[in-house]
């Protein structure tokens, strides 16, 4: 009678967390509900099919409970629960639980669970096995020479990848689950020892405090981690090459790793690491202090040409040399704008050409370098719309731009740009030298957790990297 | 976030603060040109410079490293030292306020030529307000580079004079034609003060700037590289324009960048001059307003965050009001200002000060 | 506090350049004045003003008077609400 009351009532048991799974998932296609005969005792199996595979269900979880013959197993020791998770799923990340409440939380982040008639405990075990981006060449920050590893969107993969370089025990990985909605593993990188207590206890405190509701990438959280106030330089690095994050970590820096994300962050960030490609330290250092000295006089030119050719051609024309100056005259003669005119719409034609051709699909890519140098180029300057020298002084400039090696650097400076052009055509040089100005007294007031972005300690790496 | 090195700058930074500071504007000016050698009496300069820094070396040490106006109370009384530091707090606004007045003169006559005066000025006053609020260190900070350019650029200006062949070392000759008590008397009346006695705006920081030993090695090794390099731009006008020219010359350096002229490719420099002048102008007014704003936070205790700007404002409006005219601007820096405010304020109000410390608490008590 | 020292700097600033106005062409103080301040033009005078107003709305900002104001200005929005 016991027995057949305890079956009854476990029967409803399974049945009852059947009927609320299903009602939790709203009747999902990808629920799955499968029962399971254990030792004698009926049971369920859930777990959700986009979460694993079927293969790795069935070679690791399906294949050993169902072969061994559990019937016989004594009950003095463990309960059946616990001889399963201790002997027939021993090697897979199991938990006990007598709660069911929780249950539909855990099947989305990838486990699955085990519900016998008899027994009180749930057994849920880790099954997630996703597919995953293999391991290629970053898309950004390209090297002539150098590995050609790029990190993943799946953490782990990204970690391994860490962890393999820096064979080291003190490498630590903290993990966070930010945004609420989507509850994206975040995780905390650094080498105990190099950081600095005070500042990862402030990062900590940062990725505590935060409040998103959605994260789906590592740049939601750059404005999370940098200092407060308007961000004209980025105080937080980023990369998709493991062989750069991991010469910053062991830099005394500190690592945030997103799931779903290639680009791995570091903070705090100096100016100076934006202008080093992780190629400088494969090379001879003279070579590598010639080409970061170029990187700095490029980031010089990109930001100041086009207001230096509005301020000089528009106020100062006694500075361009004689014969440069009649030429310029000569190219300037029928175009219907002042110079500051011309010079915005070639930027903002740029600006279009750079944002077409970043959005077009790949396969119709070339004819829009076609259409951009055949419109931009010949054909306005043609119909007389711009000048030779115009054209010139736009492209050196955009090209310029791209020759620091990390993207959100450049892309932050080309406001800059136009308010230094602003400046140009209001009061000419003047107004020119005094916007560097601002930039230089904004880029020597920042400082990311007490550590100021340019001339910093920091700069100068701790560890040998050249012989 | 917290700061992880307080506010202590480092060495590096109160050399090259120092060293812009002293540039600044006597680089374009040149010295005051009462004689011919002009390059003479700033090497001359350096040793009652040196004095100088001396006594406000023992101002240092007096008080007990904690600058200047903790200072002024402890020896002349409460009330007459907070109206002392206000004095002290309006001249280093003054001082400013001559500075971007100077800078104003020079840019209005090459680069913006008709443009109404206060434009600039307002601009000018913005960016210094910028700069001195981000406090001590991010002015250390800025310094160093603009040490860089300020150097940079006058070494460019003096090589293309070698090879525009503007340079004459004969205009040097005659050698002290007006005799050499006419040269000690023009370098102690005169040229200690502009720019080696407003080095008194660093006492106001003291408790920034580390260990005394070690500051008394900076500042002396500034100063030597000040005086240097200011002989140097001397030379560079004598040689240049030649000993009459040079006396009618308000902006001396100006006048030499423009006869630069290689193969009639490169002329018309001037746009360098008035970079030079720019920074340098702008980091001494930075630190002026700084000190500025921190003697008048201690008599008007107040968080000092907004007073930055409307300091430089006030600064940036005086420099309008301070002289109707360019030629009284000049007359009145290199006499009136001189003797009125500068020996009194640079030399006998510290030299007072040191006295009574010393008769008021004679063995260093506190 | 802001707005006082701003006020008191600029007052003793001006008469400071009297002063020196007074050595350099040898005239009376007053006269020095006058001549200080209509000369100027309107840019120096519109800058001290602005500079007094800052320091001022500073001060406000800092004892929470303006928070009172803009709250209370605010509320008349909500006042016709039903």
């Amino acid at each position: 009678m016991e027995k057949s009351n305890a079956s009854h009532s476990a029967a409803s048991k399974i049945a009852r967390m059947k009927e609320s799974l299903e009602l939790q998932f709203g009747h999902s296609d990808d629920l799955a509900l499968y029962p399971l005969r254990v030792a004698g005792q009926e049971g369920l199996l859930c777990f959700l099919t986009t979460m694993t595979r079927s293969t790795s269900m069935m070679d690791n979880v399906v294949k050993p409970l169902v072969i061994q013959d559990l019937s016989g197993i004594s009950r003095e020791e463990d309960d059946l629960m616990t001889h399963i998770r201790k002997h027939v799923l021993a090697g897979l990340t199991t938990q006990l639980t007598d709660r069911s409440e929780g249950l539909a939380q855990k099947l989305g982040l990838g486990f699955a669970a085990i519900v016998l008639e008899g027994e009180p405990n749930l057994l849920l075990i880790d099954v997630k096995d996703l597919e995953v981006r293999a391991v290629s060449e970053p898309t950004t920050q390209n090297v002539v020479r150098g590995p050609k590893e790029g990190f993943t969107e799946s953490a782990t993969t990204n970690m391994s990848l860490i962890r393999r370089r820096i064979i080291n025990d003190k490498l630590r990985f903290e993990k966070y689950e930010l945004g609420e909605q989507t509850r994206t593993e975040v995780y905390l990188t650094y080498v105990e020892g190099e950081a600095d207590e005070r500042m990862l206890d402030a990062v900590r405190q940062r990725l505590n405090a935060c409040s998103l509701v959605s994260l789906f990438d590592s740049g939601s959280l750059e404005s999370l981690l940098s200092p407060e106030g308007i961000q004209l330089f980025p105080t937080v690095y980023n990369s998709e090459r493991p062989d750069a994050i991991c010469s910053l970590l062991l830099d005394q820096r500190i690592g945030v790793i997103v799931s779903g994300s290639p680009f791995v962050l570091i903070t705090p960030a100096l100016l100076h690491d934006f202008f080093q490609s992780p190629e400088d330290r494969y090379q001879w250092f003279v070579l590598s202090h010639f080409v970061r000295t170029i990187r700095y006089i490029a980031f010089f030119f990109s930001i100041c040409m086009p207001a230096l050719y509005v301020a000089i051609t528009s106020y100062h024309q006694e500075l361009i040399p004689t014969m440069l100056l009649t030429s310029i005259a000569a190219q300037r003669e029928g175009i219907p704008f002042p110079a500051v005119i011309e010079i915005f719409l070639m930027e903002l034609s740029f600006e279009l050409l750079r944002e077409a051709s970043t959005r077009m699909p790949r396969i119709v890519g070339p004819s829009i370098a076609i259409a951009g140098a055949l419109v931009l180029g010949e054909a306005a300057v043609q119909a007389g719309i711009v000048s030779n020298i115009n054209v010139i002084v736009v492209s050196l400039a955009a090209i310029s731009s791209y020759v620091a090696p990390i993207y959100s650097f450049a892309s932050n400076i080309r406001l800059s740009r136009y308010a230094l052009i602003v400046f140009g055509a209001c009061l000419g040089l003047y107004g020119v030298i005094a916007g560097c100005a601002f930039l230089m007294i904004h880029l020597s007031r920042i400082e990311t957790y007490g550590i100021p972005y340019v001339f910093s300690r920091y700069q100068r790496a701790r560890n040998k990297t050249t012989c | 976030m917290e700061a992880l090195n307080a506010s202590k700058l480092s060495p590096i930074h109160i050399y090259t603060i120092q060293l812009v500071f002293l540039l600044g504007t006597s680089i374009i000016f040149g010295t005051p040109k009462s004689v011919p050698d002009t390059w003479l009496i700033d090497l001359i300069s350096l040793l009652p410079a040196a004095l100088l820094c001396c006594l406000y070396a023992g101002l240092v040490d007096a008080s007990h490293e904690q600058g200047l106006y903790p200072l002024l109370e402890k020896a002349w009384g409460r009330y007459a030292g907070k109206l002392l530091t206000l004095c002290y707090a309006l001249y280093f606004l003054y001082i400013a306020s001559r500075n971007i007045r100077d800078m104003t003169e020079l840019v209005m006559t090459t680069l913006l030529r008709f443009t109404p005066n206060g434009l600039p000025v307002v601009m000018f006053a913005l960016l210094v307000a910028y700069a001195a609020a981000g406090g001590l260190p991010a002015i250390g900070r800025l310094s160093v580079m603009i040490a860089a350019l300020v150097i940079l650029f006058f070494l460019t200006l003096a090589w293309m004079l070698y090879f525009s062949q503007s340079i004459d070392f004969e205009r040097l000759l005659p050698f002290l034609s007006q005799g050499f008590g006419k040269v000690l008397q023009a370098s102690a009346s005169q040229s200690i003060w502009v720019p080696y006695g407003e080095l008194i705006v660093f006492l106001v920081f003291v408790p920034h700037l580390g260990a005394k030993r070690e500051y008394r090695r900076i500042s002396l090794i500034s100063l030597v590289s000040a005086c240097a390099i200011l002989t140097m731009s001397d030379i560079l006008q004598t040689t240049t324009l030649g000993m009459e020219n040079i006396k009618f010359s308000v902006f001396a350096l100006l006048d030499a960048a423009r006869m630069i002229d290689i193969f009639h490719f490169i002329t018309r420099m001037d746009a360098l001059v008035a970079l030079i002048i720019i920074f340098g102008v702008l980091l001494k007014c930075a630190i002026f307003l700084y000190a500025a704003v921190k003697g008048a936070s201690r008599v008007f205790p107040t968080q000092a965050k907004h007073l930055h700007l409307s300091f430089a404002l006030l600064a940036g409006a005086f420099s309008m009001m301070v002289s109707h005219n360019g030629a009284e601007h000049v007359a009145e820096g290199l006499k009136y200002v001189i003797y009125g405010l500068h020996i009194p304020l640079q030399f006998l109000l510290p030299l007072g000060t040191l006295l009574l410390i010393w008769i008021r608490y004679p063995k260093g008590e506190r | 506090m802001t707005a006082l020292g701003t006020f008191v700097l600029a007052l003793t600033g001006i008469l400071l350049m009297a002063m020196l106005d007074t050595l350099v062409y040898q005239e009376s103080l007053f006269r020095a004045l006058m001549g200080l301040l209509p000369d100027s033009t309107r840019g120096p005078l519109a800058m001290i003003i602005a500079a007094l107003l800052i320091a001022l709305w500073a001060d406000l900002k800092q004892t929470g008077w303006m928070k009172k104001a803009m709250a209370r200005l605010s509320g008349w929005k909500n006042a016709w609400k039903p």
